[in-house]
């Protein structure tokens, strides 16, 4: 191994999620080379400093007098009756209907954009970019997925209800543009609202998640 | 060695969050709950009283300033008097609010990031304001100092990863971004606290 190896792996070395040989092979080179032993050295010093650092910090000042106020601004006993992101979602969940119901794209190539930007297509959302794009959104989703089903006992029955019902009208509003698009390559306008609906569900799978 | 006073920690195990009661956790924390859903603020302002220490901790350290972490603090406690009702009461206080504090932290980032239009990733750090730390500090003051001089991102993940003891996919689901990226910002706050510390 050599030093920009070892200082690669030197995280993972001192965090202990290094594989058996992986770890071997790291603490072979720290044997003999002074340097990467010295750089060992100060991340665990770094990390002790961080173990060391006080859990407590008292604010400058007493916040509460401002808390309060604003507690009283809010109306007396006054909490959402919904939580309080589902106002926004539910206003998605509408413009995501409004979007599935509108896409009824003709076989036909569209004709190429003539407006403003007045610049075909293709020069900007070539295939591959596109594949790359959504493979991001894919994969964030997969992990968002993942931490909101281990996660599910923790949601009230109503919350569950209105986050499922909105994951189902995108993932239905997801396919029906795929479908489009599938059919009119390269259409901007489509390819903007298939990375703009997979936006959307990133951020309410992460917005549950937060609930948690 | 736990300060006196803290709250019980955080078991993670498989990769989810189970947070655990404090053993000893008074009952009076399930009483001062139970008023404060019910609408009582004296109750509320106790809860505040006994966890505003660790959510000022966390905000400073996130925000990396004091002024901001200030009214993220306020924001923090504003935004869990609105909730409590989804507050199940199974785990200690402490545990359901902290998470609450880390989505208030960084989402102000992301809105301040929208509003503002700054270049966040830099490795120059007098592009970012440095506050005051706060009094207490002095044990830890350098590396509070040099924290609070990361970049945002390097600096989100570090306080939540090495100060926190979030997982790396936790980080990810709370901030938005890869596992890798997340680690990638690990990497990089590592190596530039170890530059400063070695000065």
């Amino acid at each position: 191994m050599t030093c920009a190896d070892v200082l690669r792996e030197l995280d993972d070395y001192v965090d202990g999620s290094l594989s058996e040989g992986r770890f071997q092979e790291v603490e072979l080179h720290l044997h003999s080379c002074g340097a990467c032993r010295e750089e060992e050295r100060l991340l665990r010093a770094l990390l002790a400093h961080a173990a060391a650092m006080p859990r407590l910090l008292d604010p400058p000042r007493d916040l509460w007098p401002a808390i309060a106020e604003r507690l009283r601004e809010e109306g007396p006993g006054a909490r959402r009756s919904l939580p309080w992101w589902a106002g926004g979602l539910l206003a998605a969940a509408a413009v995501l209907l409004a979007l599935s119901s509108s896409l009824r794209v003709p076989a036909r190539p569209t004709q190429p954009s003539q407006g403003g930007e007045g610049r075909l297509a293709q020069a900007s959302f070539t295939s591959p970019s596109l594949l790359e794009a959504e493979g991001g959104y894919l994969k964030a989703t997969e992990e968002l997925n993942a931490a909101l089903e281990s996660r599910r006992g923790s949601l009230s029955p109503e919350t569950l209800r209105v986050v499922d019902e909105n994951l189902r009208i995108i993932t239905e509003a997801l396919r029906s543009v795929r479908q489009a698009l599938a059919k009119d390559p390269g259409n901007r306008a489509l390819t903007h609202m298939l990375l703009s609906t997979h936006r959307k569900k990133v951020e309410i799978l992460r917005r549950a998640t937060l609930l948690t | 060695m736990r300060p006196a006073g803290t709250l019980a920690i955080v078991d993670i195990e498989g990769g989810v969050i189970e947070p655990r009661a404090d053993e000893d956790r008074p009952g009076r924390e399930r009483e001062l709950v139970a008023r404060a859903r019910a609408g009582d603020r004296d109750a509320f302002e106790e809860l505040y009283r006994e966890n505003v220490g660790r959510v000022y901790a966390l905000c400073y350290r996130l925000a990396g300033e004091a002024s901001l972490a200030e009214e993220l603090t306020q924001d923090v406690f504003v935004r869990a008097w609105q909730k409590l009702a989804s507050f199940r009461g199974e785990s200690a206080f402490s545990s359901w609010l902290y998470p609450l504090t880390v989505n208030v932290a960084l989402s102000e980032r992301r809105s301040r990031r929208r509003r503002t239009a700054r270049i966040l990733a830099t490795e120059d750090p007098t592009a970012f304001e440095v506050g005051v730390p706060p009094a207490g500090t002095e044990v830890g003051f350098d590396i509070e100092r040099a924290i609070a001089e990361l970049p945002p991102g390097a600096r989100a993940v570090f306080v939540l990863h090495d100060v926190e003891g979030y997982r790396h996919g936790e980080i990810a689901a709370l901030t938005g971004v890869a596992t890798g990226t997340s680690k990638a910002q690990l990497h990089r706050a590592r190596r530039l606290l170890r530059e400063v510390l070695q000065r």
